[in-house]
């Protein structure tokens, strides 16, 4: 197969409407950055409600923070930035010279935005944004509780964004299953490609679910008589739930590929346990779709048993990944550079989020736990302290390809350090203050609760976590004025797409080296070095003769 | 590329023996539904794709790769535009129409566009 590209039209509408796949996945990246900081802000304001114990916002306008809170991070942050990485990465670890279906992968990213910006409109109304939490809860969300266009706005924002997630799935999923460059079979696919492979596949036949859950939500809004009585609640958390857990490992799955391939490249060595990597991952992405009810327990009408089952049994795959992780690092040549930092603090914070997610997976432990700040802590280790890190780690292996240039270490590290700060002073108090009964979701508690020491030292963590973030804005900005030419491979990685040039050319590759195993980067320079090896004993044979 | 199918297959029917696995557990019936669902469309997916790929002989013509399409931008303002309108009156629904159509239409040109350029023998 040959590509030829068709000549460009004009610079601005090239990127509004270019079908190359590193462009989308740029522009959807960027965008995703200026929603993390307005979803930042809304949290900080959050917070300094907390710790001020009220008085800064009213309980309406913090139903608002909240709610777009929640969905800014889930629906227009973590999971567009995870598979806007697959867009962009897939098609260059797999040899391919395009993602597969390039108009609907545009389509996709136009969902996005657009979606984005109807979420984010529900402010301008005269009834404020959409106040009835990420998950949308029915009947809080009907006409009579959220009356308004602001939830209109956010059920139609969360359908587009939704769909164009779809879209960007299939895409990704098409590309790595059809579109692998001669040599490149499913078992040679780099680990992050995997991973991808995971997330979509869930992607694709999991968030249809929301999509529906919306539909009827919004039927039951202006028609009436869709979710009626307690059956019909139970009935939209099942469809919401069906997408809202499957979403929670769409936000890990490629952090998980992006720290393997990290891992492995910052260790020196090829990655461990690669089959059973890739067959813990299909159980583990099979098994993460029949965990939702978990979020049911205190309904008590669907098996708790069954979910609680499955939801310990996550435990097992997660296991062998850790296990691959470590023992691929086990006597490795390390080298402690900040895209490596950040996958150790995923590997360490995830863990905490793990764990505390067994807690949660016990029906019995889980009534007294549901709703509380246990939850949030437990969530936000997870998705921020766990993903956040893992996507850090990626931008900074990652950017010398996409930009051509190298971000600075120093402030990387600054970077790195602060987060780690910031993130166990925000999140790890919350612990505390769920096991003591702090539910969620409320704008003030009692005095005599002795809750606001910890809310305070939440909050100043979210300050430090701000900080963090702006000293990786100011190390990008630096970082692309003053140039340091990062040349096609850095950190002496292994797979594909370090073959290319940084910045790969349109069609991605002007030739590729053989395919034999997963990482044809090593491959490459193990033969290299067996034959300088050879050269040097022969020569010095010669000499000894 | 017939062993792609197989990811999808292996995967459609773990979830759908996890499914099944619900029935020791007396579940209510939207239990099976949804991940049922969810399991049978993998499944016929791989199915399809297995198909496909069955006959497919090796790709060697060349593929263009178009640059942009404002078309598919106009298709998708369209859209969008049509499904708010759900909530804010027909006269919005009819402009997202509208929009979405000149963006279908244009998609059509590209593609007509784009057959004409293979014909025309686009270089390797």
């Amino acid at each position: 197969m040959s590509a030829v590209a068709i000549p460009s039209r004009a610079g601005s509408l090239r990127t509004l409407a270019s079908t190359d796949h590193k462009r989308i996945a740029g522009s959807a990246c960027v965008i995703a950055f200026v929603f993390f900081l307005a979803g930042g802000l809304l949290a900080l304001l959050m917070r300094s409600q907390l710790a001020a114990d009220g008085g800064v916002v009213s309980q309406n306008a913090y139903n608002e923070l909240f709610t777009m809170h929640g969905s800014t991070m889930v629906y227009l942050v973590i999971v567009p930035v995870a598979l806007a990485v697959g867009l962009y990465f897939v098609p260059l670890q797999v040899g391919a010279a395009e993602i597969a279906g390039p108009r609907v992968a545009l389509a996709g990213f136009w969902l996005y935005v657009l979606g984005g910006v109807c979420m984010w409109s529900g402010f301008l109304t005269s009834g404020g944004a959409a106040s009835a939490s990420w998950w949308g809860f029915d009947p809080l969300s009907d006409s009579v509780h959220s009356p308004g266009g602001g939830m209109d706005l956010w059920i139609f924002g969360v359908m587009l964004v939704t769909l164009g997630q779809i879209l960007w799935g299939g895409c990704i999923l098409a590309t790595a299953l059809r579109r692998r460059a001669p040599g490149m079979t499913l078992m040679r696919m780099p680990v992050f490609t995997w991973t991808m492979v995971a997330t979509c596949t869930m992607t694709v036949f999991g968030f249809p679910a929301l999509i529906l859950a919306l539909g009827l939500l919004w039927a039951q809004r202006h028609l009436g008589g869709v979710l009626t009585g307690g059956a019909g609640a139970v009935d939209y958390q099942a469809l919401f739930w069906f997408y809202g857990h499957p979403v929670v490992y769409v936000m890990f799955f490629p952090f998980v590929g992006m720290v393997g391939e990290i891992i492995a490249t910052f260790s020196a060595r090829r990655f461990f346990g690669y089959s059973a990597f890739i067959v813990a991952l299909l159980i583990f992405s099979g098994l993460s779709m029949t965990v939702w009810a978990h979020h049911m327990f205190t309904f008590g009408v669907l098996s708790n048993k069954y979910f609680a089952l499955t939801s310990t049994a996550l435990v097992v795959p997660a296991g062998i990944e850790y296990f691959d992780f470590l023992a691929t690092i086990w006597r490795g040549s390390l080298r402690f550079t900040t895209a490596f930092l950040f996958a150790l603090g995923f590997l360490v914070q995830f863990l905490i989020g793990g764990l505390t997610g067994i807690i949660l997976a016990s029906p019995p432990l889980d009534y007294g736990l549901n709703m509380s700040y246990f939850v949030v802590a437990h969530f936000h280790y997870t998705i921020f302290a766990g993903s956040a890190f893992g996507l850090f780690g990626g931008i900074y292996y990652w950017f010398p390809k996409i930009t051509g240039v190298m971000l600075r270490e120093r402030l990387g590290k600054l970077n790195f350090w602060l987060m780690v700060i910031g993130a166990n002073l925000t999140f790890f108090p919350m612990f505390f203050l769920g096991a003591e009964g702090m539910v969620r979701r409320v704008a003030r508690y009692p005095a005599s609760s002795g809750w606001q020491g910890l809310n305070i030292l939440s909050t100043v963590g979210s300050v430090v976590i701000a900080l963090s973030v702006l000293v990786f804005a100011v190390n990008v900005v630096i970082s692309l004025r003053r140039r340091r030419p990062a040349g096609d491979d850095p950190w002496g990685a292994h797979t594909l797409e370090w073959a290319t040039s940084s910045p790969p050319p349109r069609h991605n590759f002007v030739a590729l080296p053989p395919i034999r195993s997963y990482a044809p980067l090593l491959d490459l320079r193990e033969a290299a070095e067996r034959h300088s090896a050879t050269e040097v004993s022969v020569t010095a044979a010669g000499v000894l003769g | 590329m017939r062993r792609a199918a197989i990811w999808l297959l292996a995967w459609g029917a773990w979830l759908g023996l996890l499914t099944g696995l619900q029935a020791a557990f007396a579940p209510k019936v939207i239990q099976f539904v949804i991940p049922g669902v969810a399991s049978a469309a993998c499944i016929t997916s791989g199915l399809v794709l297995w198909a496909a790929d069955r006959n497919r002989d090796p790709d060697e013509r060349s593929r263009l790769i178009t640059d942009s399409s404002v078309a598919t931008v106009t298709l998708m303002v369209g859209v969008a535009l049509a499904l708010v309108g759900a909530g804010f009156g027909l006269w919005l629904i009819l402009i997202g129409v509208g929009i979405g159509a000149l963006g279908l239409g244009g998609i059509v040109r590209e593609q007509r566009a784009r057959a004409r350029a293979l014909r025309g023998g686009g270089t390797r």
